[in-house]
C-alpha cells in the first residue's frame, strides 16, 4: 500500500480544519430533516444588515495606496506575458505562474473596491502574496535570475517584520482605541511571520510559497508604517499606549486563565487552551446531525483556530499585546454564547427552524443586537459589531442561495442564532477589558 | 557462485539485506550497470527475500495514460515477472509509448543476465509534471515493494498540468525469482529530500527548443 506523507497534505488538513466554521460544512445532517413551513422564506432577509463601522478610522492617501500598488505591478513586470509552453515547458509550473497572476490582479482590482483600509490593505497584501509567488517561480526557473532579484530573502522579511513590531503600537486616541487600530496591523504581521519558511529548497513551486509569505509581510510591514502615521496626525492629542496595553496584558492573564477552568472545570492546566472535543461538552444524548451541534462545533473551530487559543493572553508574552487584547476580547463574548448554545442542547433543543418566521425573528434580534453595538461608543463593541455585520452577511448570502436544501437554511438560522449571542455578550466582556486597562 | 533457482525457492542460503545495486536511465545518480564486479556482488547470495538500494531501473512512460507495456500470457495485470530472454522479446509496448523510451526499455532487457537476474515491471500513472526517484526495492515470498520519492520534473520537459500518463517502472533484481509477483506495494514520500535536480535552466531571453514534442521519455525522468 503506498504511503505519501506530504507537507501539502498537512497543509490541507490544517486549512480544512481553519475553514471548518463555513456554513454547511462538515457536522452532517439528518438524511430525513424534519418539516419545514418555508412561507415567506423570500422577505426572511429584507431588513438590511447595519452598515459595517470602519475598524481603523483613516484612511490610506493615494500615495501610499500607490506604493503597495506599485510593488505589485513590478513584481507582475518579470514575467513573460503571455508565458506560452515554448518558453516554458513544464505545464505545473506554468500553470502556477499564470494562476498567481491572476488571483494577483483580482486582488489589485479588491484593493480598489474595499471599502475601509483594513480590507485595502488585505487586498494589497494578498496581490502582493500573489504577484510574489508568480514572480519568484518565475526566476526560480531563469539560469540569469535568482529568486532573491524579485522579492524579499527570508532574511529580510524578518527583518522588516521585526522592525515594524518594534514601530508598533503608534500613539492612539486612546488604549481601547489602540486594542482596535494596531490590533488589526499586529494581527496581519503576525500573519506575515508565523509562517516564515525556512530556504535551502530549489523546487520553484516551493520557493515561491515562500515568497508569498515574505511579499505579504512586505505589504502589511509597508501598511503598517503609513496606517500609523495616518492614525497618529489624525489625532488632537495622542497618547501613548504601550505601557497601558503590557500592563493590561498582564493584568488579564490569570482572569483569561479562570475564565477557560470555568468554561471546562474538569481539564487539565496543559490543556485549557487546546480546542476541546465537541461530544463532551454536551451532556444529553444528541441525534446525529442536529444542527446545534453543527452550530457548537463550527463556533470551536471558530473560537479555537488551529485547535488552540494562541491568539489570546497568556503568560510570558510579549509580542502583539493589542491584538491579543483584542482577541481575548473576542474569547470572553464566545465562551459566554458557547455555554449558552451547549444549555440549549442539553435542555433538549435542537436548534432546527420549524418555519421561516422563526428564523426571520431570529434574524431580527440579531440585527437589533448587533445595531446595538455598532452604535456603542466603546471601539470593541464597534469591532465586533462590524465582524457580526460580516456573519449577518454571509449567512444572508447563504439563504439567499439555499434554493430548497434544508440544510443550508438550518445553517443560516444558526448563524443567526451565534450572532446574536455574541451580540449579547460583548458588553461585558469590553467592561472586562476595560477593567484590565484601568488597571 | 550464484544461487541457483531451487537455493532461492526454498531459502537455502542466507538473506543479504542492503545490496548496493545500479541506476540506469534515472539522472544524475551515478551508476555503472556495466561494472561485471558490482554486479557479481549484487548477486551474491539471496533466498526468496532480498533488498536493493539504489536498483537498476528503467521508467518508460506513455502520455496517454495508458499502460506501457502488455503484460505477458494476456493476464490483466499491473505487475510481472520477466524471467527470460524469450519473455522479453515478446513484450508488447502500447501505441503511444515514445520510441526512445521503447528503446531504451529494449536496452535495459538486453543488459539483463536472466540466467541470473530477473525484472520486475509495474505499471503507476503519475502525474505528467512530476517524476520518481526510487530508492529501494524490496521482495519477499510474493510481496514485491519499493521505495520511491516524487519532485517536480524540470522546467524545460514538456508536460501537462493536472494529467496523468502511465508508466512502467522495470526493476532488475539480482535474483532468480519465479514468484507470483502480482501482489505489491511501495512506500513514498514528497517532495524528494536533498534533490539533485536543476530547475534553473531557461534563459530569461529565450524561447525553449528541446523536448517540446515528446511528453515523458525515459531517459528524462529525472
Amino acid at each position: 500500500m503506498t504511503r505519501l506523507y506530504t507537507r501539502r497534505g498537512l497543509l490541507a488538513l490544517a486549512a480544512a480544519g481553519a475553514t471548518a466554521g463555513c456554513l454547511g460544512s462538515s457536522n452532517g445532517f439528518w438524511d430525513d430533516p424534519p418539516a419545514f413551513d418555508r412561507s415567506g422564506l423570500e422577505s426572511v432577509t429584507d431588513r438590511p444588515v447595519p452598515d459595517r463601522p470602519a475598524v481603523i478610522p483613516v484612511t490610506l492617501t493615494e500615495s501610499q495606496r500607490g506604493d503597495l500598488r506599485e510593488r505589485v505591478e513590478s513584481r507582475l513586470a518579470t514575467i513573460p506575458d503571455p508565458l506560452t509552453a515554448e518558453r516554458l515547458p513544464n505545464g505545473t509550473i506554468r500553470e502556477a505562474i499564470v494562476d498567481h497572476r491572476a488571483e494577483a490582479r483580482s486582488a489589485l482590482e479588491e484593493m480598489r473596491s474595499a471599502s475601509g483600509t483594513v480590507g485595502t490593505v488585505e487586498a494589497a497584501a494578498d496581490a502582493a502574496a500573489h504577484a510574489g509567488r508568480a514572480a519568484a517561480i518565475w526566476a526560480a526557473v531563469l539560469v540569469d535570475r535568482s529568486p532573491a532579484d524579485v522579492v524579499l530573502t527570508n532574511t529580510q522579511a524578518e527583518d522588516r517584520v521585526r522592525r515594524a513590531e518594534e514601530a508598533l503600537p503608534g500613539r492612539a486616541a486612546d488604549t481601547q482605541s489602540a486594542v482596535v487600530v494596531y490590533g488589526a496591523l499586529e494581527s496581519g504581521l503576525s500573519e506575515a511571520s508565523h509562517d516564515m519558511l525556512a530556504g535551502g529548497t530549489t523546487s520553484p513551486l516551493r520557493v515561491g510559497r515562500y515568497a508569498a509569505t515574505n511579499e505579504r509581510a512586505w505589504a502589511w510591514t509597508t501598511a503598517a508604517g503609513f496606517v500609523r502615521d495616518r492614525y497618529e496626525s489624525s489625532l488632537t492629542d495622542p497618547e501613548p499606549v504601550d505601557d497601558a496595553l503590557e500592563e493590561a496584558v498582564a493584568t488579564l492573564v490569570e482572569p483569561t486563565r479562570e475564565r477557560l477552568v470555568e468554561f471546562r472545570p474538569s481539564e487539565s492546566n496543559e490543556k485549557l487552551y487546546r480546542r476541546p472535543d465537541r461530544d463532551a461538552l454536551v451532556e444529553r444524548d444528541v441525534r446525529q446531525g442536529e444542527p446545534g451541534m453543527a452550530l457548537l462545533g463550527e463556533k470551536l473551530d471558530e473560537v479555537y483556530p488551529d485547535y488552540d487559543l494562541r491568539t489570546v493572553v497568556w503568560s510570558d508574552q510579549r509580542s502583539y499585546p493589542a491584538y491579543r487584547l483584542r482577541e481575548t476580547h473576542w474569547v470572553y463574548a464566545a465562551l459566554d454564547a458557547l455555554e449558552t448554545v451547549i444549555a440549549r442542547i442539553d435542555d433538549g433543543a435542537d436548534l432546527f427552524p420549524p418555519d421561516a418566521a422563526t428564523i426571520e425573528s431570529t434574524r431580527q434580534e440579531a440585527i437589533e443586537a448587533v445595531e446595538t453595538l455598532v452604535g456603542s461608543d466603546q471601539p470593541l463593541d464597534r469591532f465586533v459589531g462590524s465582524r457580526l455585520a460580516e456573519t449577518l452577511t454571509e449567512a444572508d448570502d447563504a439563504l439567499a442561495g439555499a434554493d430548497d436544501d434544508i440544510q443550508t437554511v438550518s445553517s443560516a438560522h444558526s448563524e443567526y442564532v451565534w450572532t446574536r449571542l455574541v451580540a449579547e455578550a460583548v458588553p461585558a466582556a469590553t467592561e472586562t477589558i476595560i477593567a484590565a486597562i484601568d488597571g | 557462485m550464484s544461487p541457483t533457482r531451487r537455493q532461492i525457492l526454498h531459502g537455502a542460503v542466507p538473506t543479504v539485506l542492503g545490496l548496493t545495486g545500479c541506476v540506469s536511465s534515472d539522472g544524475n545518480e551515478s551508476n555503472d550497470d556495466t561494472d561485471p564486479s558490482r554486479r557479481e556482488a549484487d548477486r551474491a547470495t539471496v533466498e526468496n527475500s532480498g533488498r536493493v538500494s539504489d536498483p537498476s531501473v528503467v521508467k518508460p512512460r506513455n502520455p496517454d495514460g495508458r499502460s506501457v507495456v502488455e503484460p505477458p500470457e494476456d493476464d490483466f495485470v499491473v505487475s510481472f515477472l520477466i524471467g527470460s530472454t524469450e519473455k522479453a522479446d515478446a513484450l508488447q509496448f502500447q501505441p503511444g509509448v515514445p520510441s526512445e523510451d521503447v528503446t531504451a526499455t529494449r536496452e535495459f532487457l538486453n543488459a539483463t543476465d536472466f540466467s541470473e537476474e530477473t525484472v520486475y515491471v509495474t505499471h503507476i500513472r503519475p502525474k505528467s509534471c512530476y517524476q520518481y526517484r526510487i530508492h529501494s526495492v524490496s521482495w519477499r515470498y510474493n510481496d514485491i515493494e519499493y521505495e520511491y520519492c516524487s519532485e517536480l520534473r524540470p522546467p524545460d520537459e514538456q508536460c501537462a498540468a493536472d494529467t496523468r500518463v502511465g508508466m512502467a517502472l522495470c526493476f532488475r533484481l539480482p535474483a532468480v525469482l519465479d514468484i507470483d509477483a502480482h501482489s505489491g506495494g511501495s512506500s513514498g514520500h514528497f517532495p524528494c529530500e536533498r534533490s539533485t535536480t536543476d530547475y534553473a535552466v531557461i534563459e530569461s531571453n529565450a524561447t525553449v527548443g528541446g523536448t517540446t514534442t515528446t511528453d515523458d521519455t525515459a531517459s528524462e525522468d529525472r
